[in-house]
């Protein structure tokens, strides 16, 4: 009987160890892009460390905003400099949820899965909810997202000059793969 | 005397759109020529990052650093080839993201002793250079 006890509890023990699963990258892709009637501005980072917890839900986005990769000199000085004012500002960062349960390490294959959070862009925290398709492959963890953030809202600011060649809304993607966190 | 005139103006004006022109299209341009802000050993420079992060931001955003440290990792598949330097901290190190537009290395064992110049953006959980080229 005693042993009975100690193999379910060590069982147990292993399972949920299993279950508390860290995934992460260091070299996630956020690229955005503004299209407006005079131009499209685009950048690409390559540089975004994910982190995911299949045990809580916890996904945490975190980027260096002067890692972004314009193909014009002028307008990575100008994205930087004036609008998201990357001195002050270093860092662009989302804390969210999902639903761990959406997520079966042990099937291969695509599942859409809602991401809720706050998104800090320039200093300002918003609240924001979208969806992001999770591709499970060999217990290994991709994930692609879409959405559009307001510029406005972030508290950057167009000047009048400039409003025709910056769009308002701005589309954003998130295209990242996640191994294990090994400690 | 007035035609003359008009045609300097005309000329200065053509030069100066020209110049507008070529400021416009600039692509963010090689390291290769430049010369570094700061030298240091990479684990030093992660050191600081780790002790003070806003003063180390204050004296390194944007600036041009060369770090020497030992390969921890490379990774040249991908979009964004890297490599990783150590810095004596378990998990994370200088991440050099290497310059698109220079041939990548062929080989580069862990443990080797490089000199990477690049600029840099801050630190997440590795402190991340941009545009590096090995020296």
């Amino acid at each position: 009987m005693k042993k009975l006890w100690i193999v379910s509890l060590l069982l147990l023990i292993n399972g949920s160890a299993l279950m508390a699963q860290k995934f992460f990258t260091r070299q996630g892709t956020i690229s955005f892009v503004s299209e407006s009637p005079l131009e499209k501005i685009e950048a690409k980072n390559h540089a975004v460390f994910a982190i995911l917890d299949l045990e809580t839900g916890n996904l945490q986005f975190s980027l260096l905003v002067k890692a972004f990769e314009f193909k014009k000199a002028l307008m990575q000085e100008h994205f930087n400099e004036n609008y998201m004012e990357s001195q002050k500002f270093p860092k662009a960062i989302f804390k969210g949820k999902i639903d761990p349960t959406l997520i079966d390490l042990s099937k291969d294959g695509p599942v859409t899965v809602p991401v809720e959070g706050l998104l800090t862009i320039h200093g300002v925290e918003k609240e924001i909810s979208t969806e992001a398709t999770f591709e499970i492959k060999d217990g290994e963890i991709s994930a692609k997202c879409s959405f559009e953030v307001q510029v406005a809202d972030y508290g950057i600011e167009i000047p009048s000059v400039v409003q025709e060649n910056i769009a308002k809304t701005v589309s954003i993607e998130v295209d990242i793969h996640l191994n294990p966190y090994q400690k | 005397m007035m035609k003359k005139a008009l045609l300097i103006i005309g000329l200065l004006g053509l030069l100066a759109l020209a110049y507008g022109l070529y400021e416009y299209q600039r692509p963010v341009g090689s390291l290769t020529n430049e010369v570094a802000n700061f030298s240091l050993p990479a684990s030093t420079f992660f050191q600081e990052f780790e002790a003070d992060e806003n003063a180390a931001n204050a004296k390194y955003l944007d600036k041009i650093i060369r770090v020497t440290g030992q390969v921890k990792g490379t990774d040249f598949e991908g979009d964004s080839p890297n490599i990783v330097l150590e810095t004596g901290d378990e998990m994370f190190g200088v991440v050099c993201q290497l310059d698109p537009t220079k041939a990548l290395p062929t080989q580069l064992a862990v443990g080797t002793t490089v000199n990477i110049k690049g600029n840099c953006t801050g630190k997440l959980m590795d402190v991340v250079l941009v545009n590096c080229i090995i020296e």
